[in-house]
């Protein structure tokens, strides 16, 4: 973890060199424009970037896709060197080649954004226990199922994953079978978190870009409503036929709910407010600018550290609380944070040429499919920068990202919906999806390979959702 | 006859050198968790553990790692399901739910997990 934070302080201390040098030169233009503005306008529009440059960025998803599943053991030992040096390719050009320097501290400042969210709900909810002593029944794991529903719009998928996962296993643990574990995965660690930018990292990435907060709950509560009733309803009846096949015990349940690591729940709260101190939301919050942080991101970390070294021992042991799932975010996210520069801004180049072409169908059908195989995030990035270059605007133009919300929300709301909800497809849709399957791998429970649960669990439970609700929500729209 | 619930009743420890990790008894194993790879294969030709016995003690090799400290927090352990040597191994209240923490100086701290932590046979 110190190598990362070393290569990052250097990368990070190059940028904002260059970046010094550019401001200066513009300032001696005396262009009233804003510098961003400028510089990202004639980078995307005028001369966008060599189309080699996506070839790091495809890699590097590629990569992510099969090396879990294909060469587990080299991955597991490499991946921070690949995305380190899949990222670097995309710096050194920006910086020597193509001259934007803008481009990547803004990128800077996104992923540091990024990774002080997660990396706080992390370690905040890793330090909360939770025990319920209650006989596992379908209606119970309904209920379980749907607070993780709700809950990970408060705490993130992520959170709200580390937090219930364990206390469902042993709750289920006389009768679990892999299907407890893959409804989890859909409900909670995916589906669940589609109202908030906190409950997702796509909707988290699209609210630094500037999407309104509340604008995703507003605009998909219906959709998520209605998903998450059908999904909950099939696993209830799933799990009423198991239930009655499993035999009877004489074991007692007190009924008890017992929490360890309570304060933390303290600490969750302050990281959830916390995401609002942001000098674009509220006018009053200083802006550390030209720092690539800010207030928000001081507090964030200072509460990842605090409450992990106050953190209650037995709920942490309880836990098996490990840093390695949130150093593996960090290290592959600096390389998609980085490779994805380009992949964006020519996404936006070449849609405003075809734009007319894309309807909310394609958005919602595109950003799903690319989403169950690649990572949600970057996907819904470049699928959101698509629709933004359809109507000549710019993904890294705070002013264009207000004006795309309220320009036709249909656009907004299909690359939104599939973007979360897809996760859920693969293990690899989403963060939390293989978080899951190693603490219950972990635990002594068989899953699925990445096949059996696309062919077992997602295509004949997921597919048919979600193209009933593509049929009453996107289709023919847009 | 070295034997595990001895071994835990005397709090022993095992031991480790780097892929070797070393258990004070003899045992019959089940099911060995390494991390999330859940390991039931204890035949000669599995590629990811061999197991040999001693007249006081049994070593397991982790075939796939070359240091195992490197590998777990000091939160995380291994864990065992195992059976007595001469006890009805078909008897599921029989199986022997083991952590095994990785400590400093070649230490591994033997426990058997409480009620907050999860095994499943």
């Amino acid at each position: 973890m110190k190598n990362f934070l070393i290569i990052l302080s250097i990368f990070g201390f190059i940028i904002f060199y260059y970046n010094s040098v550019n401001a200066e030169t513009i300032d001696k233009t005396e262009v009233k424009i804003s510098k961003i503005e400028k510089h990202s306008e004639h980078n995307i529009f005028e001369n966008p970037p060599s189309p080699y440059m996506v070839i790091p960025f495809i890699v590097l998803l590629l990569m992510i896709s099969t090396g879990p599943l294909f060469y587990r053991h080299f991955w597991e030992h490499n991946y921070p060197k690949i995305s380190i040096a899949l990222g670097s390719i995309t710096v050194i050009y920006y910086l020597f080649f193509f001259n934007d320097s803008l481009s990547l501290l803004h990128t800077l400042t996104e992923y540091i954004s990024f990774i002080a969210l997660l990396t706080s709900l992390f370690v905040a909810s890793g330090g909360i226990l939770i025990r319920v002593e209650k006989k596992s029944t379908p209606f119970l794991n309904v209920v379980i199922l749907l607070i993780g529903a709700i809950i990970s719009n408060l705490i993130g998928t992520t959170g709200a994953s580390m937090l219930l996962i364990r206390p469902y296993i042993r709750i289920n643990r006389d009768r679990i079978k892999p299907y407890h574990i893959i409804f989890f995965i859909f409900i909670v660690s995916n589906i669940g978190g589609g109202l908030t930018p906190i409950g997702d990292p796509p909707l988290f990435l699209g609210f630094l870009k500037g999407i309104e907060f509340f604008w995703v709950i507003r605009h998909v509560w219906h959709i998520w409503l209605i998903t998450i009733f059908i999904v909950l309803s099939i696993f209830f009846i799933i799990d009423t036929v198991n239930y009655k096949k499993t035999k009877p015990t004489d074991k007692e349940y007190s009924g008890k709910i017992e929490i360890k690591g309570k304060k933390n729940f303290l600490y969750l709260l302050i990281i959830i407010i916390s995401v609002f101190i942001d000098p674009a939301v509220l006018n009053w919050v200083p802006s550390l600018e030209p720092l690539p942080f800010g207030i928000r991101e001081i507090i964030m970390f200072s509460v990842a550290f605090i409450s992990y070294k106050k953190a209650d021992k037995e709920a942490l042991k309880g836990n098996e609380f490990d840093f390695e799932p949130i150093k593996e975010v960090a290290f592959l996210f600096v390389g998609i944070f980085a490779t994805m520069i380009p992949a964006l801004q020519l996404v936006a180049y070449e849609t405003r040429m075809y734009g007319a072409k894309l309807t909310a169908d394609i958005f919602y059908w595109g950003t799903g499919i690319l989403s169950s195989l690649l990572d949600n995030a970057p996907t819904y990035l470049n699928f959101l920068s698509a629709a933004m270059g359809k109507f000549g605007l710019n993904i890294d133009n705070f002013q264009h990202v207000k004006e795309f919300e309220t320009h036709d929300p249909i656009y907004l709301m299909a690359i939104s919906v599939g973007a979360v909800f897809f996760g859920a497809m693969t293990y690899i849709g989403n963060g939390p999806n293989f978080m899951v399957k190693s603490i219950s791998e972990s635990s002594g429970i068989k899953l699925p390979s990445f096949f059996g649960y696309v062919v077992k669990y997602s295509v004949p439970i997921l597919i048919p959702v979600f193209t009933l609700i593509w049929y009453l929500f996107f289709y023919g729209r847009g | 006859m070295s034997k595990v619930k001895l071994a835990l009743e005397q709090k022993k420890n095992g031991m480790y050198y780097n892929n070797r990790v070393i258990l004070p008894f003899k045992c019959e194993f089940l099911k060995i968790i390494f991390e999330n790879k859940i390991i039931t294969d204890f035949s000669s030709n599995n590629h990811n553990v061999e197991i040999i016995e001693h007249d006081y003690f049994t070593d397991i090799y982790f075939k796939n790692y070359k240091d195992i400290q490197n590998e777990f927090s000091k939160y995380e352990p291994i864990k065992l399901i195992v059976c007595e040597k001469d006890e009805n191994i078909f008897d599921f209240n029989n199986h022997i739910k083991l952590l095994l923490y990785i400590e400093d100086e070649h230490m591994i701290k033997i426990e058997t997990p409480d009620e907050n932590q999860i095994i499943i046979d």
